[in-house]
């Protein structure tokens, strides 16, 4: 259970962005509009390249904003990285051995032969690399973006206010879901003695489990009441006062002329010559 | 002591309420407030304090009984109104608190009530300052400490102007300060004008907020009346399993009988 609490706590301070939302610099200045679009583009330019090369460019593209925005390279880095096991890494396991190719690892258990194949290294490789240039480019916005603002974005979007009203509530609540659940943890190793079996360890977490989830509906419809009180009648009103200003549409214009640029010339529609190239050139400095 | 002359601004008949689960909460309360007045009503764990508080603005509809709100009955048609002019603070901020900045938070009532824009902005600025957290418009509630979540929850109905605040445990997990912060700060929007409902199990701050007060145990109002007249009195306190050493030490006189209520009354 010790590792739950590690993994919570971690958590909880990646999801704490809001000291680093209100530091300031050319990024954190540009609209939440422009770098909400931006972002998306850059995603989306991301899982449309094919080559290497190409995803190599994204990778710089995505430091220089990084670098601007003068964000510590290490809170970057590392929420960046931070899902990536979870997620990407349960997905991109299964592609090491099914992809058929040259044998470069095999793990003999018993019964089965597992054959890590050199394609399905570099096909894992690339995907976890793919993933991480997503989250990296979705952390620089919200290292850079005041929460309600991004929100007020959205909203501007047109995106329905029930989903960015959604969003809003959720960001406020985990924080207080995520410390009620440590409180719950330490609550029972408080009363914990030596090591428990797994059977026991897995009632208790069921129990832990059905109690927080109890306790968040209880809550939710307090909250709803609370909402109900001062006048909710359904509909989510806001008051949006964001401006476009002139540089930041610049700077995002920049930025996606840059991830189009990406995009077709690695779909060969534009400088045709210049992605084979440079592919040829990291052949002959890597060897891969 | 005032007099009161006028129609109550809330006035509760009657009324019964059971729980969905069949808990009878609520068993034939009657009161009445008059505007201007702050007024406690006082009661331990479970009495219904809360259940009653939740009438008060329509979030509960009566099992019978009625209540109504300056002259109109609580009921669906008058809801707008009744949440327009009734201003409800939760016991537990973190409920109360759900949007991601503090301004956005007490700008929520305001917009539901269908405000300009301007008067919005003024509203939210000027409740804001009213409760002391001018400067901390951005933050997000989970940095806030509690004193200040509680604050802000005030403010979130302030921003509303309602003409009665209805507060469930104002004080409750506080600190020192920030119990006494809060209380000064009911005391002045009583004295604003503000009639001021507080339901509260801590009997040792409610002479320092009100001015007239309910007992209420087991979903019954015991007895009414003056602060000092009735936790001067041991035996309504007792009874309603109120009684505080602290109380009895400033208010109960008779010295045997304040050494009989020790030795009957535990807190």
């Amino acid at each position: 259970m010790l590792g739950v609490k590690g993994l919570l706590k971690s958590l909880r301070e990646m999801v704490d962005i809001e000291g680093y939302a209100r530091l300031d610099s050319p990024v954190h200045r540009i609209d939440p509009r422009v770098k909400l679009v931006t972002t998306l583009f850059l995603v989306f330019t991301t899982v449309t390249v094919k080559s290497i090369i190409s995803m190599l460019l994204l990778l710089i593209v995505i430091f220089l904003i990084a670098l601007l925005s003068r964000l510590p390279m290490r809170t970057f880095l590392g929420r960046a990285t931070f899902i990536i096991p979870f997620f990407a890494g349960i997905i991109a396991l299964p592609i090491l051995f099914i992809t058929p190719g040259v044998p470069l690892l095999s793990l003999d258990l018993g019964t089965t032969n597992f054959i890590i194949t050199e394609e399905g290294f570099s096909k894992a490789a690339l995907f976890v690399f793919r993933v991480w240039l997503c989250v990296a480019s979705v952390i620089v916005l919200l290292l850079t973006t005041e929460f309600p603002m991004l929100v007020r974005g959205l909203e501007k979007l047109r995106i329905p206010k029930p989903f960015t009203a959604m969003l809003s509530i959720t960001f406020r609540y985990i924080f207080l879901s995520i410390d009620e659940l440590l409180r719950m943890l330490r609550a029972k190793e408080a009363r914990t003695f030596g090591k428990l079996g797994v059977r026991r360890s897995v009632k208790l977490a069921a129990g832990v489990i059905s109690t927080s989830l109890a306790r968040s509906f209880e809550r939710g419809e307090r909250v709803y009441q609370a909402m109900l009180a001062r006048g909710f009648d359904g509909s989510f009103r806001t008051l949006n006062d964001l401006k476009l200003r002139l540089p930041g549409v610049i700077g995002g214009f920049f930025l996606i002329l840059a991830s189009i640029t990406i995009l077709l010339a690695d779909m060969g529609i534009i400088f045709p010559g210049v992605v084979p190239t440079l592919r040829g050139y990291m052949r002959i400095l890597t060897g891969w | 002591m005032k007099k009161p002359i006028v129609e109550p601004v809330v006035e509760v008949k009657d009324l019964e309420y059971f729980y969905p689960d069949g808990t009878h909460a609520l068993r034939g309360v009657s009161l009445k407030v008059f505007k201007g007045e702050s007024v406690a009503i006082l009661g331990p764990n479970g009495a219904g304090k809360s259940t009653l508080l939740l009438h008060l603005n329509g979030l509960l509809t009566p099992s019978a009984g009625n209540v109504s709100i300056l002259g109109k009955t609580v009921e669906k048609r008058n809801l707008k109104f009744i949440r327009s002019k009734v201003g409800l603070v939760f016991q537990n901020p973190d409920d109360q608190l759900f949007q991601s900045a503090l301004w956005d938070e007490v700008a929520f009532g305001p917009l539901n009530l269908g405000l300009s824009k301007d008067s919005v902005v003024r509203r939210v600025n000027a409740a804001i300052k009213t409760v002391g957290l001018s400067g901390l418009e951005k933050k997000a509630p989970h940095h806030l400490s509690l004193g200040e979540k509680r604050r802000a929850a005030i403010a979130t109905v302030l921003a509303m102007d309602p003409e009665i605040l209805v507060l469930d445990e104002p004080t409750a997990n506080l600190d020192p300060r920030g119990t006494s912060s809060t209380i000064e700060l009911l005391r002045k929007l009583n004295v604003d004008g503000k009639t001021i409902i507080l339901a509260a199990h801590d009997v040792s701050i409610v002479p320092l907020i009100a001015d007239r007060c309910f007992i209420m145990s087991g979903g019954r109002i015991s007895s009414e009346g003056r602060v000092d007249e009735i936790l001067s009195n041991a035996s309504i306190l007792s009874e309603a399993n109120l009684s505080s050493p602290y109380v009895e030490q400033r208010f109960v006189k008779p010295a045997g009988e304040y050494h009989q209520v020790r030795r009957s009354g535990s807190t």
